[in-house]
């Protein structure tokens, strides 16, 4: 269990759409509309964004322009040849460059150098997107800057990146930098309602949730995310006033014991995150406006009056940091635990703690 | 034999590299001339690549330097150039080689027009090779390197080998090297080229002559951007070049390949919002109106904030930064001079000071305090808003804070009212106040040492001191608490040994004896003498055995324990525990 396949498995999946149909992407597809038209079309891009947000759709709708044989107003026309072939996913000049479990090698790096040695066979332009290339190796990396710096002609190579400081300084100064924004809200939520049959409520919470990443809202959508959060919600209320021995006993129980549970945890995390920032919210403006379980408004007023701001503050840090050890491949029921003691600590109404500790 | 087959193979794949890359490049000209396009356009960074070292900005100690060598003929057989990225250490490097191998040009100006020249230009020259470190990192290709080395070069005067990133080979692979290195035939050159020099081995840098490229002044970004502009038709105004400078932060290339985004995108009439927009550059409107939010506490001006900067679309962390070089002008602001610094415009200075004075140089510090440790945790979070959020919050509830100056007279004022209810002669405390060390003396008595003046200690003045002890040397604390008190009757003091032989012989030593003389004065505020007697030297057997001859120079607690077994007494010992039930 680890963030990173989590983030692929986010991204994973690909749609071959119009670049203008990419959701709340209008200044990242205007920037390369614009360079398209004006065919000052550079060797390199790096495509920056969280994961989940169409840097990768892009860079395909990109391969299908740059190949098409009659473009139509910047658009792939969708009918010549190589239009179809990227369509269904057989375009041999369109390559694709992924972590092999963990991490990019320098394998692979050298067979891409390889490829690209040839002239392309079809279309004008081989297109090769290398995903989430912070995850190369370090001798990976170094490998690609030659290439990267002056590839063959009639080559396009598009990196992916979450946060270009996780890329060699050198990589990022060889390419051009498109930066991909987090998904507006209020988008996301119209598109659960529309595309996956949320309700108002629902959609607002997952939209809140996401991170602005379309990938994320599907997947949350999908999954049993949504029925888990109420009850994650509740337990949260709970486990802050059980006696300790109950909450831990409560928490495991809610995260499960199979072995999906890695996930479960996440979840639970990311769905405690939104709470304590919530009452945060609440306690420092007093308003429901930007509450991102909106649904809970009144709990999470009669709530609110456990906590001073600093304990919301130490609270949300404190479960911050427990979700980036769970990435780490620790044992999952003390890191439980310790999040549970460490959060009732942070609470005005803690339980009876010493009467519990003796209770065998 | 699979020997020999390996070296066939590697050389093999030595050439087909060349032509590999021959190959492209020729293919690359043709177009450039003739047919449609492939890729027509060369970027920016590409096609101003250096190609005299006179072309080359911002590394006149380097270039002055090499050219002066060719021309005194005193060539180094290898050479290091090392630099952050994009400063032109790989375009040195050809350029070097050119030069050295040219046959029609001044010394040190390569003509660019002769045989040699253009195909170091094509990359397709066979005495000149580029490697790739990265690429080619392992020992078998630096033996393959050192079986070629031995040929005279073909045409050109030179055989030079260019190994770029040189720092990603491997330690076998520099270490079989080294000899090479050291004495080279004449015929070859070695030019390095490298971001990470410290990755390098010593034994490699001895070797070579090494040049440290600098990152290259934003005047000089400036200038080039302005020559570059002006060659490509562009117009920019000197505001948008001095953003694209800023942005660059030292390095050309990364200059040139921003001047390109941009102009792909605006055409050749750059407009300095459209710069700011491609370059993500936070609006400064925003970033005073955070810092007046946090300034003045206002967590739900903050959080709107945050929800602005989320629905345009800025990144989160690129804000984040923004705000702390913010908070880090306002302190400049507040504790020297802003004048100075280029970065800042004309017009947000006043508004910059005006924030800074409100805020306290105190206030400021916190805050960046705040912002540098947490920039941890926004970083690795999969949650950036979320935590932008907290962290904005956080720095609203750094309240007023009260200068050291302010903190200093609070106490003297509180000292001076403490003095007037405790102190034996009021009358004198006016002029004691400006000498610090009687006051100090004065407050020492009414808050612990006893008062009376040489009356005799007691087991309780003692008992006082440890206590006072283990705050200040806790070493010593824990040996004396075996010791026993004896008596202590005028200036002296006697105190017997306790049991232990390890810690019998602690206050022999001269150094320790008078700390512990110092701490007494301290505490009792007078000089003892301090009388050191024997005690009882107890054998391990005689302990096993159950005597009860030290039990009175122990504590109660530890009176019960002299018939436990002696592990377990080592323990309480040990951490000065106490036995509460005994179920023997």
């Amino acid at each position: 269990m680890n963030q990173g396949e989590r983030e692929a498995k986010i991204a994973q999946k690909p749609t071959v759409i119009p670049l203008s149909q990419i959701l709340g992407q209008e200044k990242a597809v205007d920037f390369l509309k614009q360079v398209i038209a004006r065919e000052k079309i550079p060797h390199a891009y790096l495509f920056v964004g969280v994961p989940g947000i169409g840097k990768t759709t892009a860079a395909i709708a990109l391969a299908q322009i740059l190949n098409c044989e009659n473009p139509d107003n910047g658009e792939g026309c969708g009918r010549c040849r190589s239009c179809r072939q990227i369509k269904s996913g057989n375009f041999p000049e369109l390559v694709f460059i992924e972590a092999e479990g963990r991490y990019i090698k320098i394998e692979q790096i050298r067979d891409l150098d390889h490829v690209l040695g040839f002239k392309p066979l079809v279309g004008k332009y081989r297109v090769s997107v290398i995903r989430q290339a912070e995850t190369m190796t370090e001798e990976a990396a170094n490998a690609f800057l030659k290439t990267l710096e002056e590839p063959p002609p009639g080559n396009m190579l598009v990196l992916t990146v979450t946060d270009p400081r996780d890329l060699l300084p050198t990589i990022v100064s060889r390419c051009q930098k498109v930066a991909f924004r987090p998904i507006p809200a209020h988008l996301i939520k119209k598109w659960l309602v529309a595309e996956k049959r949320l309700s108002e409520g629902d959609a607002t919470a997952v939209a809140r949730i996401c991170n602005g990443s379309l990938g994320r809202a599907k997947e949350i959508a999908e999954g049993e995310f949504l029925r888990k959060r109420k009850e994650y919600i509740k337990g949260i209320i709970d486990v802050v006033q059980d006696p300790p021995l109950d909450s831990i006993e409560k928490v495991i129980q809610l995260v499960g014991r199979e072995s999906k549970k890695g996930y479960e945890a996440l979840d639970l995390l990311a769905i405690w995150k939104s709470w304590y920032r919530d009452l945060m919210v609440i306690k420092t403006t007093g308003g429901d406006s930007f509450l991102i379980n909106k649904d809970f408004s009144g709990e999470l007023k009669k709530v609110s009056k456990n906590f001073t701001i600093e304990m919301l503050i130490n609270s949300l840090f404190l479960i911050d940091q427990a979700e980036r050890d769970l990435t780490g491949s620790r044992n999952l029921d003390l890191m439980l635990e310790n999040i549970v003691l460490g959060l009732k600590s942070l609470s005005l109404e803690r339980g009876e703690i010493s009467s519990s500790i003796r209770t065998p | 034999m699979s020997l020999a087959q390996g070296w066939i193979f590697s050389f093999d794949s030595l050439l087909v590299r060349n032509q590999k890359h021959a190959f492209s490049k020729g293919l690359e000209k043709n177009e450039r001339g003739i047919t449609v396009a492939i890729m027509a356009y060369e970027v920016l960074a590409r096609k101003w690549r250096p190609q005299l070292f006179s072309d080359v900005v911002g590394q006149e100690h380097v270039t002055q330097t090499l050219m002066n060598a060719i021309k005194a003929g005193r060539l180094a057989h290898a050479y290091l150039f090392s630099g952050a990225r994009g400063v032109g250490k790989t375009s040195v490097a050809r350029i070097l080689a050119k030069a050295i191998n040219c046959v029609q040009g001044e010394p040190g100006i390569p003509c660019n027009k002769c045989h040699s020249c253009i195909e170091i230009m094509n990359g397709s020259s066979v005495d000149v090779q580029e490697i790739d470190g990265a690429s080619n990192r392992g020992i078998d290709e630096i033996r393959e390197l050192r079986e070629n080395i031995k040929f005279m070069p073909s045409s050109s005067k030179y055989r030079v080998y260019i190994i770029d990133e040189v720092h990603m080979l491997t330690l076998p692979a520099f270490n079989a090297l080294l000899k090479t290195l050291e004495e080279p035939p004449a015929h070859v050159k070695f030019i390095f080229a490298t971001t990470e020099p410290h990755k390098v081995p010593a034994t490699i840098l001895s070797r070579c002559q090494r040049f440290d490229f600098r990152r290259i002044p934003f005047a000089q970004i400036v200038e080039q951007i302005k020559k570059i502009s002006a060659e490509e038709d562009l117009k920019i105004s000197d505001a948008g070049i001095a953003l694209i400078a800023r942005h660059a932060e030292g390095s050309m290339r990364d200059a040139e390949s921003l001047l390109d985004q941009v102009v792909s995108y605006t055409g050749p009439n750059v407009e300095d919002k459209q710069i700011a927009e491609i370059l993500g550059i936070v609006d400064r409107d925003i970033i005073f109106e955070a810092s007046l939010a946090i300034l003045e506490g206002s967590s739900k001006r903050c959080l709107d904030i945050v929800e602005k900067i989320y629905e345009y679309g800025y990144d989160i962390r690129e804000f984040y930064r923004a705000l702390m070089d913010q908070f880090r002008n306002l302190l400049v602001s507040q504790v020297g001079s802003i004048e100075d610094l280029p970065d800042i415009l004309d017009s947000e200075k006043e508004e910059l000071r005006k924030q800074a004075k409100m805020a306290g140089t105190q206030k400021l510090q916190q805050a960046l305090n705040v912002l540098i440790a947490k920039e941890q945790n926004l970083r690795l979070t999969s949650h950036p808003r979320l935590i932008l959020e907290t962290i904005m919050v956080k720095l609203c509830q750094i309240g007023e804070v009260l200068s050291f100056d302010d903190l200093l007279s609070k106490i003297e004022a509180l000292e001076r009212r403490l003095l007037s209810s405790h102190t034996v002669h009021p009358e004198t405390r006016g002029g004691q106040l400006s000498e610090p060390a009687p006051t100090w003396e004065a407050e020492k008595r009414t808050a612990k040492g006893p008062e009376r003046g040489s009356a005799p200690l007691e087991k309780e003045d003692w008992e006082g001191f440890l206590m006072h002890l283990s705050g200040k040397n806790h070493a010593m604390a824990n040996v004396l608490k075996e010791w026993s008190f004896v008596s202590g009757a005028g200036d002296s003091l006697e105190i017997k040994k306790g049991g232990n032989s390890f810690s019998a012989s602690y206050l022999d030593e001269p150094d320790r004896y008078e700390r512990l003389a110092a701490y007494c004065r301290e505490f009792f505020n007078r000089d003892l003498k301090i009388k050191l007697l024997e005690g009882e030297k107890i054998s391990n057997k005689k302990r096993s055995t159950g005597s009860t001859s030290k039990a009175e120079d122990v504590d109660s607690g530890k009176r019960g324990q002299s018939n436990l077994p002696k592990s377990v007494r080592n323990v309480v010992e040990a951490f000065q525990g106490e036995i509460i039930t005994d179920k023997q």
